[in-house]
């Protein structure tokens, strides 16, 4: 069969994440700012590390490994944890991701895997974490609001679930969940891993579920124990319901009114 | 995500003026449902018939200008895929030299099903086969909105608008016809609101005609016609309203009001070319003709056929152009494209018109579960191909969709030629049975004769039941002439409006019709009859075997009469067409079911008097 190129109306998938790889550039700016040289290493190795573990688990399902790799979703997912991971020992973080890469990405069937590896990479790094409670960090959480505002305005970012979630933070402001929004990890997960398709269901209405859900479980878990990391947290609720999601397809899918 | 925007680039309209084809070394024609009538090596003039309709759905073929017929087979055609079909070789001489061009004088007269005819015989096309479709056209419902589609918001589409800018006036022309002949409550044409040139050609002749100019707004692919049919047919006349592409409906009004047959046709040529132009290009030239009439710098180009979404690559530039060629596009050839994965975006399914989840349907498609593409309503997938267009991950959704529908038709034909072929064994079955019965029946009527004639030249004198055996006899005899006379009847009228219409389809349709009837009167004849014969049984206590005799002259009468209606329908509807011999297969079915009745109300009648 003969693929016809013709006329584009949306970005490919490698312009998306080259978009979204922009969008995190003040953040990334921020970071550099406030760690000096040490965040610059942790990016550059978190992302040697993701382009090969990438290419190890390509190479193991005989997959063409370039047309895969210049997509660059593994680039991204090393930036999102070197951005969630910042203070965390450099030997660490190259495990998380690597690991992150292999066996939540390439076990799952590459760019459409179910689960979302930089959820997966915050959950495996969790137990190093320190237990003290993280401080608002407000330049941070500007610069990502700033840059997801951009990908909704060039209409990249699908808000559904981001948007569930919010609410349900919002809502949920009288229990005491008003910290949570000077998290940057709440922000990032909230702008680039929830709005990611692969791991939330397809349809909207399913997305807003899904966030919505999330919002809930993660509130309950923060307020209800004494974990106090509401990144790890929020993974972990988006790792669980990633799992869901099939089941949520299936509910809120249908071949729809026949005409 | 909300619906895309088409960018204005591709839609904007090209300031060029239409530009003629040169005449082509070879043109390469396809035959589409229609069987050649004439022969390699035959020299051809201009306009002259080189392929007759097959079938209900196919057209006629004209000779664009004068040549020789080179070759006559498979030849790759402008369709996805390029499939081998049948087609045609021409080689022009260059002398163009045309036949006398007949324009018909008494077009007003024609009947919807004599227009549709015509325009067949005249190479005519709409959407699918031909621009009246005959099925529609012989049942002649009450037309309440019929809509000439003129939109073009496909991105490189401007065949259209070209046309409407250069033959506005032909095109009035040609509409004025069809709403004198069709007689819509409502004739529309519907423009998009960005062809401004083509509304400004048509603003200053809509003033006092019988048809109005409907502009509409909508984005791509508002102007398919179901889309197009659904927004501007009123509740009421959504179920008897009829949508004409406006290529077709300028060259009906060239066909009928001229008597020129469907030769050449307008291609928009744009992408990669040194200068998009429109093109007037006669049917069959090649594609690399025409790229390079619009400047086709190197050969490093994909060449798409249609427009900048429903497109599909052509691998050979020799193949000729059809009526269908609305655009060809070279666009610069790009690295090969690698599909990725579905990252289950849903973009897909928002940007779909038909609410279909292209997503799952492309699952079920690339696996090849057919039922389950169905249930996923494949079927109403109109292959626009947004979905194509928006896909990050680049998957071939439109080829895809595009070749499962493909499959799926091709299963249905089949489907529905073996039932053809179980209904003729049933037919079969059912004449050698009837066969069987009729010889034993001939068999058992001789020893009967047999067996009166030793009886009577064992009495010497006649017996007393003459006289009622007489009556009756006569009563068979009327009926019979009744019968033959009904018959001859019936043999002249096909004739008298073969004449009329000069068309055997025509005839064809109306035998059709007629055996039913016929059918229903025998039925009611045989009724009759066997009313008659019991009644004369009442009468007539004595039964004879002079009276078994008559009841078999009866039956024989019958038979004989149904057989002769039979002959005559077959007569009348013998034809070329193979739609024809279906009808001449129903005539006959329903003959024979006559005959049948008719036997089983004699035989009836045989035991009510026992």
């Amino acid at each position: 069969m003969m693929s016809t190129p013709l006329i584009r109306l949306a970005p490919t998938l490698a312009s998306r994440n080259r978009q979204q790889l922009l969008a995190l550039l003040p953040a990334i700016a921020i970071q550099l700012w406030q760690l000096g040289p040490q965040a610059l290493l942790a990016l550059l190795l978190a992302t040697a590390t993701a382009l090969l573990a990438d290419s190890l688990g390509l190479a193991w399902r005989r997959q063409a490994i370039w047309p895969s790799l210049r997509q660059g979703d593994a680039l991204l997912s090393a930036v999102l944890l070197s951005l969630l991971l910042p203070a965390t020992p450099l030997p660490l973080l190259c495990i998380c991701t690597g690991a992150a890469i292999l066996l939540l990405r390439q076990l799952f069937g590459g760019s459409g895997s179910l689960f979302h590896p930089v959820a997966g990479g915050l959950l495996l790094a969790a137990p190093w974490l320190p237990a003290s409670l993280p401080h608002a960090n407000l330049p941070l959480t500007l610069a990502l609001l700033a840059g997801g505002l951009w990908l909704l305005w060039r209409g990249l970012l699908r808000w559904h679930a981001p948007l569930g979630l919010l609410l349900v933070v919002l809502i949920a402001l009288p229990v005491g969940s008003g910290w949570l929004l000077g998290q940057s990890a709440l922000w990032l997960l909230a702008g680039w891993v929830m709005s990611d398709g692969s791991s939330t269901p397809i349809t909207s209405r399913g997305r807003l579920i899904h966030g919505q859900a999330a919002g809930m479980l993660c509130i309950s878990v923060v307020t209800l124990t004494t974990h106090p990391d509401a990144g790890v947290t929020l993974a972990a609720c988006l790792l669980l319901l990633s799992a869901s999601a099939p089941l949520l397809d299936s509910l809120t899918l249908s071949p729809g009114r026949r005409t | 995500m909300s619906r895309l925007s088409i960018p204005p680039a591709y839609t904007a309209a090209s300031q060029q003026p239409l530009a003629t084809l040169p005449l082509p070394a070879q043109l390469n024609l396809w035959l589409q449902g229609s069987r050649c009538c004439v022969e390699v090596g035959q020299r051809v003039l201009k306009h002259q018939l080189l392929a007759e309709a097959d079938s209900e759905f196919g057209v006629a073929l004209h000779a664009p200008t004068s040549g020789h017929i080179r070759a006559i087979g498979p030849l790759p055609q402008a369709l996805p895929d390029a499939p081998l079909l049948d087609g045609l070789q021409l080689q022009p001489d260059g002398q163009d030299e045309a036949l006398p061009l007949q324009a018909d004088t008494d077009w007003p007269a024609l009947s919807p099903l004599a227009l549709a005819i015509r325009l067949q015989d005249m190479g005519v096309m709409g959407q699918h086969g031909p621009l009246l479709p005959l099925a529609w056209a012989a049942a002649a419902p009450p037309l309440a909105l019929l809509i000439i589609n003129a939109v073009e918001n496909e991105p490189f589409l401007q065949a259209d608008s070209m046309l409407l800018r250069e033959q506005a006036a032909a095109v009035a022309e040609a509409m004025t016809m069809l709403g004198r002949i069709l007689q819509p409550v409502r004739l529309v044409l519907a423009i998009q609101q960005e062809q401004g040139a083509a509304i400004n050609a048509l603003r200053s002749l809509a003033a006092n005609q019988c048809w109005q100019l409907e502009v509409i707004q909508a984005p791509y692919p508002a102007g398919d016609d179901a889309p197009l049919l659904q927004s501007l047919a009123r509740p009421e006349e959504s179920s008897n309203s009829l949508c004409l592409p406006l290529a077709g409906v300028y060259a009906a009004g060239r066909a009928i009001l001229h008597g020129e047959p469907c030769i050449s046709r307008i291609v928009t040529v744009s992408g990669a070319v040194g200068q998009p132009q429109n093109i007037l290009a006669l049917l069959g030239s090649p594609v690399a003709d025409l790229l390079a009439c619009a400047g086709l710098p190197s050969q490093q180009h994909a060449i798409v056929h249609g427009g900048g979404l429903r497109g599909f690559a052509l691998p050979d530039t020799t193949i000729g152009i059809h009526q269908h060629s609305h655009c060809l596009l070279a666009l610069a050839a790009q690295a090969e494209l690698i599909a990725q994965p579905c990252v289950r975006c849903g973009d897909c399914a928002s940007i779909c018109p038909s609410q279909l989840q292209p997503q799952e349907l492309y699952w079920h498609c690339s696996e090849q579960q057919l039922e389950q593409a169905q249930h996923w309503r494949l079927a109403d997938c109109s292959q626009c191909g947004l979905c194509s267009a928006v896909c990050p991950s680049q998957l071939p959704l439109l080829e895809t969709f595009r070749q499962t529908s493909q499959q799926l038709l091709l299963a249905e034909q089949q489907q529905s030629a073996t039932d053809a072929a179980r209904q003729r064994h049933r037919f079969r079955q059912f004449r050698l049975e009837r066969d069987k019965q009729e010889k034993a029946q001939r068999l058992a009527e001789r020893a009967a004769q047999q067996a009166a004639k030793l009886a009577q030249q064992a009495a010497t004198a006649p017996s007393q039941s003459t006289t009622p055996t007489a009556s009756a006899a006569d009563k068979q005899a009327a009926i019979a002439a009744a019968m033959t006379r009904a018959a001859q009847r019936q043999q002249q009228r096909p004739d008298a409006a073969a004449s009329v219409s000069s068309s055997e389809r025509d005839a064809a349709i109306a035998a059709n019709r007629q055996a039913t009837i016929d059918a229903a009167m025998a039925r009611a004849a045989a009724r009759k009859a066997a009313q008659d014969a019991a009644k004369a049984a009442a009468a007539e206590t004595s039964a004879d075997s002079s009276e078994q005799a008559g009841l078999n002259q009866q039956q024989q009468a019958l038979i004989q009469a149904a057989m002769q209606r039979a002959n005559a329908q077959k007569a009348a509807a013998a034809s070329n067409s193979p739609a024809a011999m279906d009808e001449d297969k129903k005539a006959l079915i329903a003959a024979a079911m006559a005959r049948a009745a008719a036997q089983k109300a004699a035989r009836d009648a045989g035991e009510q008097e026992k």
